[in-house]
C-alpha cells in the first residue's frame, strides 16, 4: 500500500491538537483494558481530526458514527487513517454502521494483544 | 453489406433553471430531483419536525452537532411531503421500507415506500448542509457530498477503481482535482446505492470515472448542479430518462402550516451553480 504523508496536528477552534499515534510494540504487550485505553485515545484523536474538534469532546458511547458527523468519505478518510497508522484491516461497512465509537475500540483492540494472536487473529502490521 | 454505425448512448438532459411549476406526476422518461438547504433562524424554528416519526425525530437529537440534526430533520421531512405529494398520502403517514440486500438477502437494501406503491422509487442524501432527494419509475440512486479538503481527497482517491485514481491524480492539483474527486465520488456512491449495496461493495469495483462509455452497463449516471461547495450525481437503472429536473425545495414548504404545494421551487441560486 503507498503511503500518504498524514500530519499528525489539526486545528480546531480552541486551537491545535497534537496527535500521538499508538506504540505498537506496546499495544501488543498490555492487556485489554490498558489497550482500551490507549485505543480509544486514539480514535477520539482521529475522529476529533475529522470532525475539527478536540479529542475529549468526542462522544464515543452515546451516538452512532453517523451522528458524529462521520459520512461516507469521513468514513473511508478515518478507514484509511486507522489501517495506515495500525496496520489492521478496519471494515468500512462496519464502521459506519457502529452503533458507537466505542464498537470500534473495542473491535480495534481485539485485534492486538498476545489474546489475537493466540486465537489466530492477523498480527498487524 | 450493411454498415451499423454504433451511436452514442444517449445522455440524459439537465434541466435546473427556469423549471415549470413541478406537477409531482411519475414518467418513465423523468427523474425528479429535490435539492434542500439546511434550514437556519425563523425556517428552522417553524421546521415541521413533528411529521418525523419517534425515530427520526430521536436521530434527529443524536447529532453532536446540532446544525446535523437540523439538515437530517429538514430532509426527512421533505422525504415525507414530497413523496407524500407524489402518492396523495399525508405526511405523517407516509412509511418506509427496506428492499432486501442484494448480497444477502436480509432487509437492508435500497429505502422504499412500504407497501410499495409501484412505480415510485425513491433515494435521500444529505452531506454539510444540503440535501438532495430524487423521485422515479425506475431504481435509483442519489448522491450529494460536500467537497472535501485536498488532504482528504488524496487519502479518499486511493479506495476508488485504479482508472478513476488515474484520472484524479492527472487534475491540476487544487479546485480542479476536488471538483473531479467530487464529481466521480458522487457517481460511485449513487451508483453503490441505486444498486441496494452500499459501501458493501468496495468503492474499488467498478468504474465511475469519466468516460461514461464505460460505466456500468444497465445505469446511467448523471452529475447534478447543486451548488459551489457539492458535488451530486444521480444514478438510474435502466435506459437513460429523457431529462432529470433539478429543483430546490422553498424553506417555507418544509414549514407548520405549509404544504409543498404552495409555490413554485426556484433554481440554484445563480452565484453558486456548479458544473
Amino acid at each position: 500500500m503507498n503511503t500518504l504523508h498524514m500530519s499528525q496536528t489539526y486545528e480546531t477552534d480552541n486551537g491545535l491538537v497534537h496527535m500521538t499515534p499508538p506504540d505498537m510494540a506496546v499495544l501488543n504487550a498490555v492487556g485489554l483494558p490498558e489497550r482500551t485505553r490507549i485505543l480509544e485515545q486514539y480514535v477520539r484523536e482521529e475522529l476529533g481530526r475529522i470532525l475539527g474538534i478536540e479529542p475529549w469532546m468526542v462522544d464515543t458511547t452515546g451516538r452512532p458514527m453517523g451522528c458524529l458527523g462521520i459520512g461516507s468519505i469521513s468514513g473511508i478518510e478515518l478507514q484509511y487513517r486507522m489501517e495506515n497508522t495500525l496496520g489492521v484491516d478496519v471494515n468500512l461497512q462496519r464502521l459506519l454502521l457502529a452503533n458507537s465509537a466505542q464498537e470500534l475500540i473495542d473491535c480495534l483492540a481485539g485485534q492486538f494483544g498476545p489474546e489475537a494472536h493466540l486465537h489466530g487473529a492477523p498480527v498487524p502490521a | 453489406m450493411t454498415a451499423t454505425t454504433l451511436l452514442p448512448a444517449a445522455r440524459p438532459v439537465v434541466h435546473h433553471q427556469d423549471l415549470d411549476r413541478a406537477d409531482f406526476t411519475l414518467s418513465a422518461d423523468r427523474v425528479d430531483l429535490w435539492l434542500i438547504r439546511r434550514p437556519t433562524g425563523a425556517d428552522a424554528e417553524a421546521l415541521a419536525i413533528e411529521e418525523l416519526d419517534e425515530s427520526e425525530r430521536k436521530r434527529t437529537d443524536s447529532f453532536i452537532r446540532r446544525t446535523d440534526g437540523m439538515l437530517y430533520a429538514a430532509a426527512h421531512v421533505a422525504v415525507r411531503r414530497l413523496l407524500g405529494r407524489y402518492t396523495a398520502t399525508r405526511p405523517e403517514d407516509v412509511r418506509f421500507m427496506r428492499e432486501p440486500c442484494p448480497g444477502c438477502g436480509e432487509p437492508h437494501g435500497r429505502p422504499a415506500l412500504s407497501p410499495p406503491p409501484p412505480p415510485l422509487h425513491y433515494s435521500l442524501s444529505h452531506s454539510g448542509g444540503v440535501a438532495m432527494i430524487g423521485v422515479g419509475t425506475v431504481p435509483l440512486g442519489v448522491d450529494v457530498e460536500k467537497l472535501p479538503g485536498a488532504e482528504t481527497v488524496d487519502i479518499c482517491s486511493k479506495a476508488l477503481h485504479p482508472q478513476e485514481q488515474l484520472e484524479i491524480a492527472e487534475a491540476e492539483e487544487g479546485e480542479e482535482r476536488r471538483q473531479l474527486f467530487g464529481q466521480t465520488w458522487t457517481r460511485k456512491e449513487a451508483f453503490l446505492k441505486g444498486i441496494g449495496t452500499g459501501l458493501s461493495r468496495s468503492p474499488a469495483e467498478d468504474y465511475l470515472g469519466t468516460d461514461h462509455d464505460r460505466h456500468p452497463d444497465g445505469w446511467t449516471m448523471v452529475g447534478v448542479p447543486a451548488d459551489g461547495q457539492h458535488a451530486a450525481a444521480v444514478a438510474v437503472a435502466g435506459p437513460a430518462p429523457a431529462r432529470v429536473d433539478v429543483r430546490w425545495v422553498p424553506d417555507a414548504w418544509l414549514s407548520v402550516g405549509h404544504t409543498v404545494c404552495s409555490g413554485t421551487a426556484p433554481g440554484p441560486r445563480p452565484a453558486a451553480l456548479a458544473g
